[in-house]
């Protein structure tokens, strides 16, 4: 696991933390476009989104993960909402046919297991919803939690410099040298009992803001230089108004792209954690959860294993695909580029 | 330079300090170190929790402990100290050791992955980036966000069950309809075609002759029983080698007249090269990595010194890029021992020479060959699940930083000044594109060792991920702090070389 | 041609390739009889068999405190004899190969044992006077180190892992060299045929502490017989830890430090694999295959790994339906036997004066609510289609006596069935409020229990409890420190087979008697039954015993845990061996022949 997230292909940057690099070289490349955008940024926002409405591979994306988390969160209903699935993903039920999945593509119909049932008969597709709502909100907290810490410590590391970036990025350091799926598996082991799934969320996101805080302090310490900066700062905003209303407005598009892949890593994240044993647990589900108890159930139950498999890579498939659309939406430098 | 490395060593000492000191306070609060024994209800309990106890040192608060265990790993910085155990475990046994043999199997899947990965990753990058837009690129970036989509463990079953299992079966008696024969010759060659790229003609003319070819090979190689003893022979790694080295010539230096020398000087030394294997072919059998060192290291110096002295004007391209043939023809070599030593290991594993676990097959008493061969393909699935991540991330980054370097004003430039497309891209693209790859592979490195845990758990490896999850399971921290030590103290090591690195390649940059 | 001609020869060649070959196939058959069938010998079986372990064994003497796993006793049943050899069944039966022994006292209980005169280590050395007395000094926990622990306790000098029974013995007396010794009790102990055992070749753990070997390990006898602690500090500090394996199993100790007594000796180890080899010093019956490997596998990945033949038998700690259904998939290549383990499932219920199962009608009426049937068919019965409700606490279904005990214990076959209407009247006639909250704990990481609370929950729910879940991540620390914060808990026991173990359970002020359950009688019977010395005798007294803990409920049994034992079916010998010892009991029998 690693801090750098590699999905985002922005060629890697060296940050000038401890390294003392020069930071204006190696920015370089990322200066044009950021003051650019920062010029015009109401028609830039309508192209930022026409691009992604135009980006294919991101709205298909967009649609299935539309899809299933309407699929998940309609189905069983979520709190006391009630879902139009009228089967509990607690209750057992009698084993119908082994618990087969009674799910048909043509004609198309549901059954009464589309899934097939678990071991004491429960109803898989309640179940597998049930996994995916959990799965999502995991992945979201990661996402918000993350984002938001990294943000505001990457924020004010590039921004106030000095002691105040020294100790900030020391802390990033500390936890970036722990790898993720270590700290995440020990978190997981103290955090699975506490608060569920939404403890387990929120503390994977307290230890997965690392990549993200380099990222905005990269782009901090960048534009803190600029014009504009200087032009606010004389007329005497102050820091937090310099910081939240003309800085961070310019690098939303980093923070968006990077949190949408911060939720993709967290679901993969959440899985792995299950498969080795330290991450939700019974009885509480999730997906991760699912594949792991059924995993020896390849063979001779293969639904049990495979509908969770799908649910997963689909979800994380999406997720990947919007970032990427974003990431061209936000930063469409590599679209000229034709060899 | 030197003011650098002192300061980020000193440093990384304080970081690693701290991240010591967080790890172990949650090691030790993940749970009861007790709980197995509270369990059980046979004779001798109460003697077993007062045994862990007095080994865990339970009856110290956890910030003693904490001492206590940086008092251990002290001993082992203190020349001549006294023992270094980096402590012990819950069973008074020291940890050192078992981290030693530990970090040594890991190494291996971890080193054989990020490696496979980086080639297969460049290569790929690279062709996407010069064919960006193709069905190709698309197809390789759906492949990749796939990739990045797998849990790993999910994969690993799968891929026990049809890599190991199933294929260990079909070995058992290798035979194909023609039908899928053909199918495959079509998959084959519908990828050469995309790669391949052209016109529709091109295109049309290379799926036929790629589907031909491999449908016709295939059907050779079953029928000739090849898949039970499959060899190249001196004869396949002549060709081979030949085939070889008028690519790398045509790839590093051209088939221009003004580099026609090196061409010749390669096609020398590789014939040269299989002449050296050729007779170095009794000696085979009872090879040793010495034996092997010294022959590698013979053919390639060959390889260089024909290079050299045939090269011409060129000579010292001529020799570079014949030491590239030279270490291909050792390859090749190495490639036809292994297969020809598959029949004795087949028998040796009862047949089904494809492992789903451990990382080789016990009282195999093969020769070089057949212990190498045992260890190649107990290493293949795992380093398959482990490269799936890495792969994709490295073809990803390729891509973009080719297309970015692609993009830059100095490559204009060079096109501008009428260079051919082969020297815009290999000598003045690709190389920088390099760059920031290398950082990457050393921020990776330390990743990949960190999240071999779940492969190791699905592939039966006793590496550092089992010391990692069995000491975490039994809350017995000093394992679990031996796994970080290494994992946080190489974090800090290839961030300074990525750095030290990057100014190294790129001039722009200057260490304080 | 044009591209369009180029393209329709091109499918034309295809497609009459796909014609002309379509239902051909290329290559099998073939020359693989000298690629598959071994060294083209005559021999009839393989020369190896492996063996899945989960976990990695991680010492030799698998008597000390701190390796008491039974993957080291999967691999000392072949390695180490005993005087007996307990069955599946949980019988005993003499080891004649090792040697003989009689009772010939009752009162005081004594015990005369012979070597026989052909024993010895695997490195000729003869089994005799000073493996016994050894194995005396270790058991009996009469040599303090003059230590005493955190909690103040003298520590013995040996950190064995029980001194149950042995503690009881006098010490036997004797000279170096002599081949039979005697066992003297000073008091009476249940167990005492399974006491012949655990003998570490005391020459090696002499040699290594420093003392003379000459003369029959003359110098250990003398210093045992004079408690002379100096001299044994070494001899135990070698006996702790000197026998122990690096962790995973990287390489095996130097040889001649791990000498065997049994059919096998240890040969090799790399990578958590053991490799042991026939012992040409052996005195009994002839291994039947030459080499043993013990190969180390996750549980989850067994089932590939059996399929794949990189083992050939395993026996899984946690078998599940998921694991039988993959076993059965496989077909003929596959043997498994499953059965029921001596590990059982309960409820245990807090009885204690504040609990809300002090009254006895309150856990009769949660006894006739819990789904007991039910759980059996979708916890055991899957695997072990004969499963039945245990009704019994002290005999297992897998102990042959079990059948007739439980006939005579009439209160124990009174919940049979579900009866909500009785469970309701019991509430309403011990006035408690309905519904009535109970707080069902159980192991967080078990997916199993949570499962079985939630059948629970339903079917009590409609009795008149109000069943609440409470997963707990560490449990038993609840159970023994946390009174009160539970009500009911849901775990499993595994019992040893012997009749003395499980005193601790039920007895007044037991710790392990975490509901606090407390019964004059059954503290009376337990102080008969653990000094009974004919297990003909412990018969009635169990069964005794049993009808208190139903008649005046204790808890809530539910199933013997299935068991499993599964083998290629190449091999022939394996069954499956519910007790401790696991399915290697009989490894020296197994051949495996060569298909």
């Amino acid at each position: 696991m690693n801090d750098r997230d590699p999905r985002s292909t922005e060629a890697p940057r060296i940050e000038s933390d401890m390294a003392g690099l020069v930071a204006a070289d190696t920015d370089v490349l990322e200066a044009a476009p950021t003051a650019q955008r920062s010029v015009a940024a109401r028609s830039s926002a309508q192209t930022i989104l026409l691009r992604f409405l135009r980006h294919r591979a991101a709205m298909s994306g967009l649609v299935v993960l539309s899809l299933i988390v309407l699929l998940a969160f309609s189905s069983i209903g979520f709190g006391p909402v009630p879902g139009w699935w009228g089967l509990d993903f607690r209750v057992p039920m009698p084993l119908e046919d082994g618990g087969r999945p009674t799910l048909q593509l043509w004609p198309f119909s549901l059954g009464a297991h589309p899934f097939g049932q678990d071991n004491i008969g429960r109803d898989y597709f309640a179940l597998a919803m049930k996994g995916t709502q959990q799965s999502l909100i995991i992945a979201f907290l990661v996402g918000l939690v993350g984002t938001a810490v990294g943000t505001v410590i990457g924020a004010c590391a590039g921004y106030f410099r000095g002691t105040t970036e020294s100790v900030l990025m020391r802390m990033t350091d500390v936890i970036i040298t722990i790898p993720l799926l270590a700290v995440a598996a020990v978190i997981a082991q103290i955090s699975g009992g506490v608060g569920g799934v939404w403890g387990l969320g929120i503390f994977l996101g307290l230890v997965t803001w690392t990549g993200l805080a380099r990222i905005v302090r990269g782009e901090f310490l960048s534009l803190r230089e600029k014009e504009f900066v200087d032009a606010a700062r004389s007329v005497g905003a102050s820091s937090g108004r310099i910081i939240f209303r003309h800085i961070l407005p310019n690098t939303i598009g980093v923070i968006i792209v990077a949190a949408t892949l911060a939720m993709s890593s967290a679901i993969l994240l959440e899985s792995a954690l299950s498969f080795l044993g330290f991450g939700v647990r019974p009885p509480a589900t999730s997906l991760g959860q699912l594949i792991n108890n059924y995993r020896s159930a390849m063979g001779p139950r293969p639904w049990l294993f495979w509908w969770p498999g799908l649910f997963i890579i689909a979800i994380a498939l999406a997720v990947n695909f919007i970032g990427d659309g974003l990431r061209d939406a936000f930063d469409p430098r590599q679209d000229r580029a034709k060899a | 330079m030197r003011v650098f490395i002192v300061r980020r060593v000193v440093v990384s000492f304080f970081i690693v300090l701290a991240s010591t000191a967080l790890m172990y306070v949650l090691v030790a609060l993940s749970g009861n170190p007790l709980q197995d024994l509270l369990e059980n209800n046979s004779p001798g309990r109460e003697a077993r929790i007062a045994a862990r106890t007095q080994a865990l040192n339970l009856d110290v608060p956890i910030p003693g402990r904490y001492l206590l265990w940086l008092q251990d790993v002290g001993q082992c910085l203190v020349p001549g100290g006294a023992q270094c155990t980096l402590g012990l475990d819950r069973q008074n046994r020291a940890v050192l050791p078992q981290l030693e043999v530990a970090i040594g199997s890991t190494l291996r899947l971890v080193i054989a992955a990020t490696v496979l990965a980086l080639l297969l990753g460049v290569v790929t990058g690279v062709v996407t980036a010069l064919r960006q837009y193709s069905s190709f690129d698309y197809g390789v970036t759906f492949v990749a966000f796939l990739c990045f989509s797998l849990p790993v463990f999910w994969v690993s079953t799968l891929l026990k069950q049809y890599i190991a299992i199933d294929l260990n079966t079909w070995l058992r008696d290798p035979e194909m309809t023609y039908a899928s024969i053909v199918l495959i010759g079509l998959v084959v060659g519908a990828l050469w075609a995309v790669v391949i790229g052209g016109d529709r003609r091109r295109r049309l003319v290379v799926l036929a002759v790629a589907t031909l070819a491999t449908a016709g090979t295939l059907t050779v190689l079953l029928n000739s029983g090849w898949f039970q003893r499959p060899t190249f022979g001196i004869l396949g790694v002549g060709v081979v080698s030949l085939v070889a080295a008028f690519l790398w010539s045509a790839l590093f230096a051209g088939l221009r007249p003004r580099t026609r020398r090196v061409l010749y000087a390669n096609l020398a030394a590789a014939l040269a090269g299989t002449v050296l294997v050729a007779v170095a072919q009794p000696f085979m059998a009872d090879m040793s990595w010495l034996t092997f060192a010294v022959l590698a290291v013979l053919v390639v110096a060959v390889a260089v010194a024909i290079g050299w002295a045939l090269g011409g004007h060129t000579r010292r391209l001529s020799a570079q890029i014949a030491g590239v043939t030279g270490v291909t023809v050792v390859v090749l070599m190495s490639l036809d021992q292994l297969l020809r030593s598959y029949p004795t290991v087949y028998r040796k594993t009862g047949g089904r020479p494809i492992a789903t676990t451990g990382s080789e097959t016990p009282n195999l008493n093969g020769t070089f060959w057949e212990t190498n061969l045992d260890l190649v393909l107990h290493l293949l699935l795992p380093t398959l699940a482990i490269m799936l991540i890495s792969f994709a991330s490295y073809t990803r980054y390729t891509r973009a930083s080719m297309l970015d370097v692609m993009n830059q004003d100095y490559v204009r430039t060079a096109r501008a000044k009428g260079l051919n497309e082969r020297t815009v891209i290999v000598r003045h693209s690709f190389r920088n594109a390099l760059i920031p790859l290398a950082t990457l592979v050393a921020f990776d490195f330390a990743g990949v060792l960190g999240g071999a845990v779940v492969t190791e758990t699905v592939f039966g490896w006793s590496g550092m991920g089992r010391l990692f999850t069995t000491g975490l399971q039994q809350i017995d921290p000093n394992p679990v702090m031996a796994f970080f030590l290494i994992t946080a103290v190489a974090t800090v090591l290839f961030n300074m070389i990525a750095d030290i690195a990057y100014a190294f390649l790129d001039p722009r940059i200057r260490l304080r | 041609m044009t591209i369009r001609r180029r393209y329709a020869a091109v499918s034309a060649v295809a497609a009459g390739a796909l014609l002309l070959t379509g239902c051909g196939s290329a290559g099998g058959g073939g020359d693989d009889e000298d690629a598959g069938a071994g060294e083209a010998t005559a021999e009839e079986f393989a020369d190896t068999i492996t063996i899945g372990i989960e976990q990695t064994p991680d010492a030799y003497n698998s008597n000390t405190a701190d390796a008491n796993s039974v993957y080291n006793t999967y691999v000392n049943n072949i390695t180490q004899s005993d005087f007996v050899k307990v069955q599946p069944d949980g019988t005993v039966e003499p080891n004649e190969a090792l040697g003989t022994y009689e009772k010939t006292s009752d009162d005081p209980l004594t015990v005369e044992y012979t070597f026989a005169d052909d024993a010895v280590w695997s490195d000729g050395t003869p089994i005799d006077f000073d493996d016994a007395l050894l194995a005396w000094a270790a058991y009996s926990g009469t040599h303090p180190s003059g230590e005493t622990d955190a909690d103040g306790n003298p520590v013995d000098l040996f950190n064995a892992a029980s001194t149950n029974g042995w503690a009881e013995v006098e010490m036997p007396e004797g000279e170096a060299g002599d081949k039979s010794f005697t066992m003297v009790f000073k008091n009476p102990y249940a167990d005492w045929e399974v006491l012949g055992a655990g003998f570490m070749p005391a020459h090696i753990a002499a040699e290594q502490g420093g003392l003379s070997v000459e003369d029959d390990g003359a110098a250990l006898v003398d210093a045992i017989t004079n408690n002379d602690t100096a001299a044994l500090t070494p001899v135990a500090e070698f006996w702790n830890t000197g026998w122990a394996y690096q962790a995973n199993l990287p390489e095996l100790p130097d040889p001649a430090l791990i000498p065997s007594s049994g059919p096998y000796k240890l040969d090799n180890a790399s990578n958590g694999t053991l490799t042991l080899v026939r012992n040409d010093q052996w005195f009994g019956e002839e291994a039947k295959t030459e080499t043993i490997v013990f190969k180390t596998v996750d549980a989850n990945e067994m089932v590939q790994a059996l399929q794949n033949g990189e083992i050939d038998q395993f026996d899984p700690s946690n078998a599940t339906k998921d694991m039988l259904d993959q076993l059965e998939a496989l077909g003929d290549t596959v043997e498994v036997e499953t059965g029921e383990s001596l590990t059982f499932s309960h409820i245990d219920l807090d009885t204690s004066a504040t609990g809300v199962f002090n009254d006895q009608r309150v856990r009769q009426a949660f006894a006739k609510c819990v789904p007991r049937e039910e759980l059996v068919d979708k916890f055991a019965r899957p695997v072990y289609p004969e499963a039945q409700v245990l009704k019994l606490h002290e005999i297992l279904p897998a102990q042959a006596e079990y059948e007739e005990a439980v006939t005579q214990v009439p209160s124990a076959n009174e919940y049979d069935e579900v009866d909500l209407e009785g469970a309701k009247a019991l509430l309403a006639e011990a006035g408690v409020t309905t519904p009535l909250t109970v707080r069902f704990t159980f192991s967080e990481q078990s997916s199993l229990r949570a499962d079985q609370v939630a059948l629970v929950k339903a079917s009590c729910d409609q009795a008149g409890f109000n069943i609440e879940a409470k997963p707990d991540p560490d449990v038993f620390t609840s159970l023994a420190s946390a009174p009160g914060t539970w009500d009911a808990a849901v775990f499993g026991w595994a019992g040893s087979g012997l009749i003395a173990s499980g005193q601790s359970i039920y007895i007044t002020g037991g710790n392990q008697n975490y509901g606090k359950y407390t019964n004059p009688e059954v503290d009376r019977i337990w102080g008969e039954l653990v000094q009974v010395t004919d297990p003909a005798d412990a018969l009635p007294l169990q069964i005794e015993l049993e009808e208190q803990l139903w008649s005046n409920l204790y808890n809530v049994t539910l199933y013997a845990n299935p068991g499993m034992s599964a083998w290629s079916s190449s091999l022939e010998g394996p069954v499956y061996n519910p007790t401790q010892y696991g399915g290697t009991w009989n490894a020296e029998t197994w051949t495996k022949s060569l298909s």
